[in-house]
């Protein structure tokens, strides 16, 4: 009886404690199976690397918008935000890897900003690229309007080709 | 008795469970105790990015560096781009970090983490060790309730989780083991802030309260933001709370499991501060200089037995602070960082400390000259204080001449040149009440205030252990901010974080209104929903609005300003009104819940989007979440 106390204290455990250590357990054990100590398992991996800009990609459709903004911000926050609106582009191929970036040019500003976006297998036909807005300090925008230059570039194994660009008035607001 | 409780009881009497049970008695009161403590770890793990938050932390991070390989001053460029980064400090011709309580404090973690790193994944090691403590509140809870099918149905939902984490996992950088070590000790501990805090209201009012005005501090103030953040906030607030909780034993019949006498108490709560010195002197010198202020001419019994053992209690609990002191700078009153001061007038009154003392001349020189061994010993020790009186002045002239400034710090941050960041200008800097809109509360003060000024007889000499608490409290409070007034509002702050001790005592201050005791007391149930519906449903809410108005992180933070003020204005006139019965009592406790809850989402945002650090989120269902929400 007193020979195998822990066979004897596990016997009589509730089932509650039993869930418990049996969480502890899982827990423990993935945990050393995780390490060094047990060669050959990697529970954690660093997502693939993919090259990107490779493949090739076909842009059937795109309609860039005319305008774009510097809008007060609210909230108390004295700042101009420049958003640009989203444009919809429609594949007629995508393979591979290839990415888009979406560029605005501000030649009274000498500003430029781009957003690139990685396209893969689960992009779609359609894709709604946007661009991050940003933010400008009060006095940094002094005139009512503004003259840029809105493109798209495509990166794909044949390299770089401005698939769209267009002339915009961004407007200032508020 | 039925064999199921017999069984209980023979269990509770084996030497390693009464070991178990003490050991909670001591460190967390109670089983609820307990439960707050994992709750909190898991709440601050969830929140935890394993990356630089703020450029100070580059210090410690180097320094702790620098001593696990056996140095005190800083060697190498182990973290950041250079060594002398802000805190940092140049005694002759090397570079000292700051903050060495924290420093040498996280080395055994350090170690421990070494070790780990040997048999263990890293990253899996962090996810285990959240689940556990995950399980150990499911655990204690379901003690507490003594519900076993909660047990149960939690520790199925912990492996699920552990599991989904396991799922997700990406490889932890293994270079940066001195960073998560300090991380690590400042999270667990700053889980003992609301720890004592409960200790503490608990034992004023009742568990119920205690628990209630836990959840507001935990949840209602910037808590967990700084809790894994390496900078003296989440021991600051530690160090005040326990300072409160000592200082109120000390005052009260003696029941302790371990600590049998009142006086141990008090010398506890010098000790703290003792300690606390070792992590950063100027406050710890306030936070003296307010224990002494409440305690000293109030204590029932001032024999010199009883300060023989503060006094040696105190002086003890400075001798890490002293031997630090002396290897690293030479002398051991002259600490690094004793003024710790950016801009304003502080620096004014740094170079004032290096300087020799004035010279006297006159009739009295010989005297003087005779005494001097003596005069310079006392000087040592009164030269800090004459320096901290002169930060306080400072404090109170900088309120006098802008009180713009202060305005700017406590009540609304907006877009001003204190408020905004450094690069971009954008106002990323909350003030005091727009960070824990609850302490708004505080309006009400004036009504108690106005109830009390009918009573016009003096306070007795002896006060109550509440009473004392109270003053230590409200000390505390004025001091701090006359003491960093002067340089606030400041970049990256965020929440006013050098005014950190604020939260837990403000919290604390609020707790002691009669109307917030009362409401928590009885409607605590709609408290506890509306924290919850807040939480859940709000919480949506602000992220669709976040989404949809804020383009930048300046307009974003003003958002959570203004969301923050709303929530606690409507508040702050209900506690004036200090009703707590009937409907105005339910709707006090909506209002508190709201207030409770608003902040979290702040912090929440903060971790998942607003500071990222680059997903570096050490929980990877966490880093999941962040990778697929894009608000701005």
């Amino acid at each position: 009886m007193h020979l195998f106390p822990a066979i004897q204290w596990v016997l009589t455990m509730d089932y509650g404690r039993g869930v418990v250590f049996g969480t502890v357990g899982v827990i423990l054990v993935t945990a050393l199976v995780s390490g060094p100590l047990v060669p050959g398992v990697a529970l954690t991996s660093e997502p693939a690397q993919q090259a990107y800009g490779q493949g090739t990609a076909t842009v059937a459709d795109i309609t860039l918008p005319e305008s774009a903004t510097f809008e007060r911000a609210s909230f108390g926050a004295e700042n101009y935000h420049l958003t640009v609106p989203a444009t919809t582009v429609r594949f007629s191929t995508l393979e591979g890897s290839p990415t888009l970036s979406y560029r605005l040019t501000i030649a009274g500003l000498d500003y430029t900003r781009t957003t690139t976006h990685f396209l893969g297998p689960s992009t779609g036909d359609r894709y709604r690229l946007t661009m991050r807005s940003d933010t400008f300090s009060l006095n940094a925008i002094s005139q009512s309007s503004y003259e840029g230059r809105l493109s798209v570039v495509k990166r794909d194994s044949s390299g770089e080709t401005v698939v769209a660009s267009r002339n915009v008035t961004i407007e200032v607001s508020g | 008795m039925s064999v199921a409780e017999s069984v209980t009881n023979l269990r509770t009497d084996t030497p390693l469970e009464q070991l178990r049970d003490r050991t909670v008695a001591v460190l967390f009161g109670d089983g609820l105790g307990l439960a707050v403590f994992f709750a909190s770890l898991c709440l601050f793990g969830l929140v935890w990015r394993t990356d630089f938050l703020i450029t100070d932390s580059y210090t410690l991070a180097n320094g702790l560096y620098s001593l696990s390989n056996g140095q005190l001053v800083l060697t190498d460029v182990a973290y950041g781009l250079r060594l002398d980064t802000p805190g940092a400090e140049r005694v002759g011709d090397a570079l000292i970090a700051r903050n060495y309580g924290a420093i040498v404090l996280s080395l055994p973690v350090w170690l421990a983490l070494e070790g780990l790193e040997r048999a263990v994944d890293l990253r899996i090691a962090l996810v285990a060790l959240w689940s556990l403590a995950l399980l150990a509140l499911v655990v204690t809870v379901g003690r507490h309730l003594d519900d076993e099918r909660l047990t149960v149905a939690g520790s199925v939902g912990v492996l699920a989780l552990f599991g989904l984490n396991v799922a997700l996992a990406r490889p932890l950088d293994g270079e940066m083991t001195h960073l998560y070590a300090l991380q690590l000790f400042h999270l667990g501990v700053a889980a003992f802030t609301p720890v004592l805090f409960y200790r503490l209201v608990s034992r004023l009012h009742s568990a119920r309260v205690g628990l209630a005005g836990t959840v507001v501090l935990v949840l209602g103030t910037p808590l967990a933001l700084w809790a894994s953040v390496p900078k003296r906030h989440a021991l600051t607030a530690t160090a005040v709370v326990a300072v409160a909780y000592f200082l109120y034993r000390s005052r009260t019949d003696a029941d302790g499991t371990l600590v049998g006498r009142p006086a141990t108490f008090r010398g506890l709560a010098y000790a703290t501060v003792g300690l606390y010195a070792w992590v950063h002197a100027p406050e710890a010198l306030l936070l003296l200089v307010a224990l002494a202020v409440a305690d000293v001419p109030t204590a029932p019994d001032n024999s010199a037995r009883t300060l023989a053992i503060v006094g040696v209690a105190f002086a003890l609990s400075l001798v890490p602070f002293l031997v630090t002191n002396a290897l690293v700078v030479g002398s051991p009153l002259k600490p690094p960082r004793l003024f710790a001061v950016s801009g304003g007038g502080g620096d004014a009154v740094s170079s004032a400390v290096g300087g020799p003392s004035g010279g006297s001349t006159g009739p009295l020189e010989p005297l003087l000259l005779a005494l001097s061994p003596f005069l310079s010993v006392v000087s040592t020790f009164l030269r800090p204080l004459a320096i901290l009186a002169g930060e306080l002045l400072v404090g109170f002239e900088s309120i006098l001449a802008g009180p713009a400034e202060i305005y700017h710090t406590l009540v609304r941050s907006g877009h001003t040149s204190g408020t905004l960041n450094l690069d971009n200008e954008e106002a990323v800097n909350l003030a005091v009440l727009e960070s824990a809109p609850v302490l708004l509360v505080a309006v009400g003060a004036l009504r108690a205030a106005q109830v009390r000024a009918t009573d016009l007889s003096l306070p007795p000499r002896v006060l109550p252990a509440t009473r004392v608490v109270d003053r230590f409290a409200l000390l505390t409070v004025v001091g701090l901010t006359l003491q960093y007034v002067s340089r606030l509002p400041i970049h990256a702050q965020i929440t006013v974080r050098y005014l950190f001790p604020l939260f837990p005592l403000g919290v604390y201050l609020v707790v002691r209104l009669p109307v917030v005791r009362q409401t928590l007391t009885e409607h605590w149930r709609p408290f506890a929903w509306t924290v919850a519906g807040t939480l859940l449903v709000g919480g949506q809410l602000v992220v669709v609005v976040v989404s949809l108005t804020a383009d930048g992180l300046g307009e974003a933070f003003q958002f959570h300003a203004l969301l923050a003020l709303g929530a606690g204005i409507p508040l702050g006139l209900w506690a004036l009104a200090g009703r707590s019965d009937g409907w105005a009592g339910r709707a006090g406790a909506v209002l508190l819940g709201v207030a409770t809850a608003v902040p979290t989402l702040f912090v929440l945002l903060v971790a998942l989007e607003y500071y990222p650090l680059g997903n570096a989120h050490a929980l990877p269902m966490v880093r999941a979440l962040a990778d697929v929400l894009t608000l701005l």
